[in-house]
């Protein structure tokens, strides 16, 4: 049987990996002008989305975690964690490719 | 004080490189094996995986501190002199952070228990993570002798 917490990996490292690859952060913080922002601002000079992405994947983890029920998770098998995190690998090595070829 | 933070931010790093490298090594040795060569207190158990999980959650969040920074004053610098490798060496890295964090509950979860049917999870998990904290800290020292060799 899985747990709860490794629901919300697996589905969280799964997020992640969507959130980046079609850049959908849950916000966006503006170093320049130190602020936070849930939709594009001008003049604030340029945004790190890297703590949106990560926060976009432990809102939809948490979300899968509470939401999926008990009788539901018997069916996932546990060895699915491993096998999340290393799809989300592969995922992240071949979307940074770019920087060396 | 970024300085002081890098600093800090190295040495927990450090730490966490040397417990789960250990972890991992241990993770695959036999049941047997492993009794006779390690010690109750050094052993891959509860104990050292509560420490691993609290590292990985001190290095990410110091590295979040410290992100801004590197955005502001080095990434410039390296895409103006169009330094491809360092940049996705750290590019890669972020996405590991994110991906370590967000294993930890399934970790724990493995290690949490000593059911025979985790073995395999333990072991691909602990392997795994431990492989992306080596990129991990590899690529972050590249980034600091790339910032303090031409910067």
């Amino acid at each position: 049987m899985t747990g709860r917490a490794t629901i919300f990996s697996l589905v969280g490292v799964i997020a992640y990996s969507v959130a980046y690859y079609i850049n959908l952060p849950l916000f966006r913080y503006y170093p320049l002008s130190g602020e936070f922002s849930f939709a594009p601002r001008t003049n604030a000079g340029f945004a790190i989305f890297w703590y949106g992405w990560i926060a976009f994947a432990i809102a939809i983890g948490a979300i899968a975690m509470f939401i999926l029920p008990r009788r539901l998770l018997n069916y996932v098998p546990v060895d699915l964690s491993w096998i999340g995190l290393i799809f989300s690998i592969f995922v992240a090595l071949i979307y940074e490719q770019r920087w060396f070829l | 004080m970024i300085g002081v933070l890098l600093v800090v931010h190295d040495v927990v790093a450090t730490a966490l490189l040397i417990a789960i490298s250990w972890q991992a090594a241990t993770v695959w040795l036999s049941q047997n094996t492993h009794k006779v060569l390690l010690p109750n207190f050094v052993r891959g158990g509860v104990s050292l995986s509560d420490a691993v999980a609290i590292l990985i959650l001190t290095v990410v969040c110091l590295g979040g501190v410290l992100y801004p920074t590197y955005r502001i004053s080095v990434h410039p610098y390296l895409e103006l002199h169009n330094l491809r490798v360092a940049n996705g060496a750290f590019e890669i890295k972020e996405h590991f952070a994110a991906l370590a964090i967000l294993m930890v509950p399934a970790y724990r979860q493995a290690w949490g228990t000593s059911a025979a049917e985790l073995v395999l999870n333990r072991r691909a998990l602990t392997t795994l993570m431990c492989g992306m904290i080596w990129w991990n800290f590899l690529a972050g020292h590249l980034m600091n002798y790339t910032a303090g060799r031409f910067i």
